[in-house]
């Protein structure tokens, strides 16, 4: 079934999973095809270490709203429009950050820092788009975002698991384009598992075996004479159905300590942030964590004081524990948003749309931590060293994963180049 | 200046003084219930609040006769100036045209004494080529040329010592204009300094006439703006000090601005690291406590030519939001994003009580004028009354129509930006944003809440008549509880009046930038605003003095 899965993508996402996957995936893929099992008796950080020697897994923390540069990884104190906060050292040599961020600061080491990031845009909507794709939108045509790219190339073929999963971020079918239904992002709505995992109370295994067997055989029929890529899809949706159920533990989120549920915080982002370490030692490839909200045009050092105290431990308790257990290392960690904040601090003493001269970090697989790229001059309102954009970013976490950002997509036949290449990845922050 | 502030300092009680008179003087039931009374009497719920007139302001005319005398001072002072330097100017002048005169001769001398020259060498070169035969005259013709060349000599080094004279007066000359260019600029700036100051003394001296032939009163009506105070940052916080003499401001940035109100000289005190949103004055001693963003409370002695911070205190984790000293002096209030309210004493900068209960941010404290108790807001609206001897929680208010957690940003908005407590301790305020429809916006009503502090009653929600939407940023009662005054704004900014009690403003002024705090100056009539165009501004709400008349006439025949 699942093998049958591979063969139907191929023939509307040309460029196909199971070819680009063995070509550029780097990493070991060898063991892709290995399915969980067989973690049985081993610890949790055994069982984690294992995961992590077979896969690259993602997670990015998407602070919606765009959060403020000078709030947090590239502070201007003192400066006219350096705002109320003082810089803090970190546990990287020579980098400071906003004090706002104290626990993120002892992971300093884990993260690197792009300073330079000039998006030219200001809008939500176009710069999330620049952001989770790499290009500007352009009429007529649909990039995949990042976690249907990665959930593409880096999920096993086999996996049962969904290869991108939104936590506290929303999502849409429309991400994955013509990668196909089952790089879309399964939506965890309000942080909860999706419903109805349990067989209902009426089904026996026996009988859906034989509904599964007869729903199969009438498919198969049907698509003798009618194969589309709607047909596609709704096999898929079954056969993803069927494998969530499968594998329904790893959206059982009851389990936390209560020590982690107190490190983490009893917010929604902390537990978010619970769940994205779980769903990461299972084996999920793409996890995306959303924290809400930071669009501040009014009152933007009280928000931030705000959504920042909720972010920063969490945030930091994630990177730490995933290095202790091993995954940290496989696990490319992005911390970003549409865009900055304006350096110019309006009257609502608040800051508006700022995608001229902004930062995010990055960390965990591939990067060498506590580097910075990049700079702004003294006031933040300008990028003065190492100008990037979303392609230079996009290039820089596909090799960050070990895959090839010069190779292509062929959707139907067209070659789509997979990271932008009029840019390069940002090689001094790459280990 | 200490003995100017002194003088400022009785002016106060005798401020006081009159007040008190004026109620001992009255039978109780004559007394106007809502009128400011002494802070010791009891406390004593004043229900409906009485729409009393304008209060007459009697400290008005020894705060004009003082700001009279200090321009008068600093316009003699300028006349003084301009004297010495008009007397300077005139002194370059004379070495001047003494140097001229001298050049004039020198080159008249030099001219000559070259001709002179001249003529010798060319009659040298003539007895030299007419040489006599005779050895007698020969020899005789040799002693003459011997002298005539020696003659020459003298002459030429004459003249090099002339040309080098003249060269060193030309340099002088060049360096005396330079001079006089110099001065001629200074003497112009004072003269126009001058001219000014006199203007402005003038001024002062037409409001001294003005509130001697009738005690002022303040009215709104009559706003208008007559100094304003520029900054490099957008001004944050503002009061006028106990004395009158000076508009200090925090800012958005840190430094702390001290303007001199008579002379408009500005003095920026250095010690914190960050904003100062809050400070408080002392009421009988220059003492300036300023709380800031960086955690930090600091000490000042204000009166100091550049003062320094006497005590530089950390005093709360994450910003220091609220400062009050209490009416007596000795102690300070502090309220900071740690949530705590600390009580420190004023003599020893040392924390004497911390006051816990608050669950958010604290945003303002606030004594009453018993100095018996304290008041604090937050976040949430939240307000505390606490006992200031023994700690104690005594009563909580409920603010909370200017808090919301917006649900669609997820984030906390409101709180008590603004607080206030009448001067008779009767009734207290609070402002605010209620009625947020987007937080991260800043859209909402600013509003005003009115307590009664006896019973602890809502008395009246107050805002702006007309959509106005913003924050209101600042809340204070008219000395003589006349009216309520806030200021607030979102993109642009705005000053609302309302009478006690009522809910909607019976006047407003739209002013030029968004206002973030305001202050009452002693004398009742002017007040100040801190505001986003980094300008302090004072304005005026008492009568117009003749030239302020003539010049509004003028104004409106241009107009039309």
């Amino acid at each position: 079934m699942q093998g049958k899965g591979v063969t139907m993508r191929c023939n509307y996402a040309c460029g196909s999973h199971e070819s680009l996957t063995r070509r550029s995936f780097m990493g070991g893929t060898a063991a892709g095809a290995l399915s969980m099992l067989g973690f049985g008796g081993m610890t949790q950080v055994q069982a984690a270490k294992k995961l992590a020697a077979q896969q690259k897994q993602v997670v990015v923390f998407w602070l919606s709203g765009g959060v403020s540069q000078l709030e947090t990884w590239d502070p201007k104190p003192g400066t006219e429009t350096g705002g109320p906060f003082q810089a803090i050292s970190t546990s990287a040599p020579g980098v400071q950050i906003s004090e706002l961020l104290p626990y993120t600061a002892q992971q300093m080491h884990h993260l690197a820092l792009v300073r330079g990031i000039n998006t030219r845009e200001n809008n939500h909507g176009k710069g999330a788009y620049i952001m989770q794709t790499g290009r500007k939108e352009q009429p007529g045509f649909a990039y995949p975002y990042l976690g249907s790219s990665f959930s593409s190339h880096l999920s096993p073929p086999d996996s049962p698991l969904p290869g991108y999963i939104s936590v506290g971020a929303g999502g849409s079918s429309k991400e994955a384009t013509f990668l196909g239904p089952r790089h879309a992002p399964l939506v965890l709505s309000g942080g909860k598992a999706p419903a109805n995992l349990e067989m209902h109370a009426s089904m026996t295994t026996e009988r859906d075996k034989l509904r599964r067997s007869l729903r199969s055989k009438v498919s198969q029929r049907f698509e003798q004479k009618r194969k589309t890529a709607h047909t596609e899809v709704y096999n898929e949706s079954f056969d993803q159905a069927a494998a969530l159920m499968s594998r329904r533990d790893i959206f059982d989120f009851s389990h936390f300590s209560d020590k982690d549920v107190e490190r983490y915080g009893k917010h929604d982002f902390g537990q978010h942030c619970l769940m994205a370490r779980q769903l990461i030692e299972k084996g999920v490839t793409f996890v995306k964590v959303g924290h809400t909200n930071y669009d501040t045009h009014s009152e933007n050092f009280n928000f931030h004081i705000e959504q920042l105290g909720e972010f920063d431990r969490p945030f930091a308790m994630f990177i730490s524990d995933l290095y202790d257990r091993g995954l940290l290392e496989h696990t490319l960690i992005i911390c970003m948003c549409e865009f900055g904040r304006t350096p110019k601090i309006n009257s609502r003493v608040g800051r508006d749309h700022w995608g001229t001269a902004w930062s995010i970090a990055v960390g965990g697989a591939g990067i060498k931590g506590g580097a910075v790229s990049g700079k702004t001059n003294e006031t933040g309102t300008q990028v003065i060293d190492r100008e990037v954009n979303g392609g230079h970013l996009f290039h820089t976490y596909y090799q960050a994963v070990g895959l090839d950002s010069t190779e292509e997509f062929y959707p139907n036949g067209q070659p789509i180049a997979k990271a932008d290449p009029k840019t390069e990845a940002i090689k001094e922050i790459l280990a | 200046m200490i003995k100017f502030y002194q003088r400022r300092s009785s002016l106060i009680c005798l401020q006081t003084a009159v007040m008190l008179c004026g109620i001992s003087v009255l039978p109780a039931a004559e007394k106007p219930t809502d009128k400011t009374e002494n802070s010791q009497l009891p406390l004593q719920a004043v229900k409906p609040i009485l729409n009393h007139g304008p209060t007459s302001l009697p400290a008005a005319l020894p705060f004009a006769e003082l700001d009279a005398d200090k321009a008068a001072r600093m316009t003699a002072a300028q006349e003084k100036a301009v004297n010495q330097l008009t007397a300077e100017l005139k002194q370059v002048e004379a070495e001047i045209n003494q140097l001229q005169t001298e050049l004039k001769e020198a080159k008249q001398k030099i001219k000559s004494e070259t001709e002179a020259l001249n003529t010798i060498q060319q009659n040298l070169k003539e007895s030299q080529n007419k040489k006599p035969e005779d050895p007698q005259n020969k020899d005789q013709a040799d002693d003459s040329a011997e002298a005539v060349k020696l003659k020459a000599e003298t002459l030429s080094r004459e003249l090099n010592t002339l040309e080098q004279q003249v060269k060193q007066r030309e340099q002088s000359l060049t360096e005396k204009q330079k001079q006089q260019a110099e001065l001629k600029k200074q003497a112009a700036a004072a003269e126009k300094q001058l001219t000014e100051q006199r203007a402005k003394a003038n001024q002062f001296q037409e409001f001294v006439k003005l509130f001697r032939d009738q005690q002022p009163t303040a009215d709104p009506e009559r706003f208008r703006e007559v100094a304003a105070f520029s900054h490099s940052r957008p001004l944050y916080s503002c009061k006028i000090d106990a004395s009158g003499n000076y508009l200090l401001a925090g800012a958005q940035g840190s430094a702390f601005n001290r303007w001199d109100l008579v002379s408009a000289e500005n003095t920026e005190l250095l010690g914190h690291q960050s904003w100062v949103r809050r400070f408080d004055v002392g009421r009988a001693s220059p003492l300036l406590i300023t709380g800031a963003y960086e955690g930090k409370v600091a000490w000042w002695n204000l009166e100091a030519e550049q003062p320094k911070p006497q005590h530089l205190v950390t005093a709360h984790k994450g910003y220091v939001r609220a400062v009050a000293i209490s009416p007596d002096g000795s102690l300070v209030a502090t309220g900071g994003n740690d949530c705590l309210v600390k009580l420190w004493s004023v003599k020893e900068a040392k924390l004497i009580r911390t006051l816990s209960g608050h669950e958010h941010q604290v945003y303002n404290v606030k004594f009453h004028p018993s100095g018996r108790w304290l008041i604090s807001g937050d976040l949430r609206g939240n307000l505390k009354q606490w006992d200031v001897e023994t700690g104690k929680l005594e009563r909580d208010f409920d603010g909370s129509a200017i808090y919301k957690y917006d649900t669609t940003f997820h984030g906390h908005i409101g709180g008590v930006r603004g607080m206030d407590i009448s001067r008779d301790g009767k009734y207290f305020a609070i402002s605010g944003i209620g009625g947020v429809s987007n937080a991260f916006a800043g859209i909402g009503v600013p509003t005003v809440i009115l307590f009664d502090w006896a019973t602890g009653k809502r008395l009246a929600v107050m805002t702006p008549d007309d959509n106005f939407k913003g924050t209101c940023w600042g809340v204070r009662f008219h000395p003589e509880n006349d009216f309520i005054a806030a200021v607030g704004g979102n993109s642009s900014g705005m000053i609302w009046f309302w009478k006690l009690g009522e809910d909607k403003p019976f006047a407003s002024e739209k002013i030029k930038s968004v206002p973030y705090d305001l202050d009452f100056h002693p004398d009742g009539l002017r007040m100040c605003v801190a505001c986003f165009d980094k300008t302090a501004r004072l304005y005026h709400l008492g009568p117009e003095t003749p030239a302020e008349l003539a010049a509004a006439k003028k104004t409106k025949a241009k107009k039309k």
